[in-house]
């Protein structure tokens, strides 16, 4: 279990440093900097001491805290996809735009010429 | 007469754009062509007339874009009646005419309509038959073939039957939206010329499933 524990934070912490490069070059913003540090910094926290995770696993009513984890990957998966796909969109429907834009403004000046 | 312009979106279609443009001179001035070039590998504006309008897309976005641009296009040039044609030369330019005299008689949109005939293969027969049959229940709108990309309209409701679609369903999206827009509209029936019989160019069993499923997601989103 040690070893797991182990492997886990590290991969938690591996994770933070790459969050801070991404931010370092400007890929993302602070507040997405802020929000991604939480998330790896209470992944490596529940690693090192699952029992801290007690409370809320009887709140909600869920037998190990690796169910927890895996519940909260998830929605972090979804959100995480939900964005991909609206950003996809977003951009997909800009670089129409601009070709379109492009196409029509040369189309008229070759005329002119 | 009323301004018209023919916008013709092409892609790779070097070979048979050309043989489409000599034979729609006979009826409409070369000045009130728009090709919308997609992308293609060569540039087609090398074997076309200077005085054919050649807007170029620097990607390929696909056929409903490039029509969006060739409108585009047209209105921008003072259109008020647009014929929208395949570039790859399966519409008879010889029909042109028919469309005219039908707008002419106070049609808003005319949509073309392959005829059924031996010639058409057998699972777009099939598959058309189906996608008709879905557009009418689904909106009202009974067309004989809601696929054919060869029609025309005024103009003055492009804004209207404005589309989306970046692929082939832009044609049926077009038609749904004159179909929801209750707008006056009337078909001719055109012959067509497949050049091959397994084309990849046009629509396959996956853009019918997709379009399938963009139909009912465009009549839960227009109720």
């Amino acid at each position: 279990m040690i070893l797991l524990q182990l492997l886990s934070a590290t991969f938690g912490l591996y994770m933070l440093y790459w969050s801070f490069l991404v931010y370092k070059k400007r890929l993302i913003y602070i507040r997405e900097l802020v929000f991604w540090a939480v998330v790896w910094v209470v992944f490596i926290g529940v690693s090192l001491l699952p029992d801290s995770t007690k409370l809320v696993l009887q709140t909600f009513k869920i037998t190990r805290t690796m169910d927890l984890l895996m519940i909260l990957s998830f929605m972090v998966l979804w959100l995480v996809a939900y964005r991909n796909y609206s950003d996809n969109r977003k951009i997909k429907r800009k670089l129409q735009d601009l070709v379109r834009q492009d196409a029509i403004k040369r189309a008229m000046e070759k005329k002119k010429k | 007469m009323k301004k018209i312009f023919v916008v013709i979106p092409a892609y790779n279609e070097e070979k048979r754009l050309p043989e489409l443009i000599k034979k729609l001179r006979t009826y409409i001035p070369l000045s009130r062509m728009v090709v919308v070039d997609d992308g293609s590998k060569i540039k087609l504006e090398n074997f076309l007339s200077k005085r054919v309008w050649v807007a170029r897309h620097r990607v390929n976005l696909g056929k409903g874009i490039a029509l969006r641009t060739g409108c585009d296009l047209a209105v921008k040039l003072g259109a008020e009646t647009i014929i929208l044609m395949d570039g790859d030369g399966q519409h008879d330019p010889g029909e042109l005419p028919a469309f005219i005299k039908k707008l002419n008689h106070g049609y808003q949109v005319v949509f073309g309509a392959r005829r059924l005939d031996k010639k058409m293969p057998v699972w777009r027969k099939w598959g058309n038959g189906f996608l008709n049959r879905t557009v009418a229940v689904l909106f009202g709108l009974n067309l004989c073939d809601v696929w054919c990309g060869y029609r025309a309209f005024r103009t003055n409701i492009y804004k209207k039957i404005i589309w989306d679609s970046s692929d082939y369903s832009s044609d049926v999206e077009m038609a749904v939206a004159v179909g929801l827009n209750k707008l006056k509209h009337t078909e001719h029936f055109v012959g067509t010329i497949y050049h091959d019989k397994e084309s990849t160019t046009g629509t396959t069993l996956h853009d019918g499933l997709k379009l399938l499923i963009d139909l009912l997601f465009w009549r839960v989103q227009k109720i």
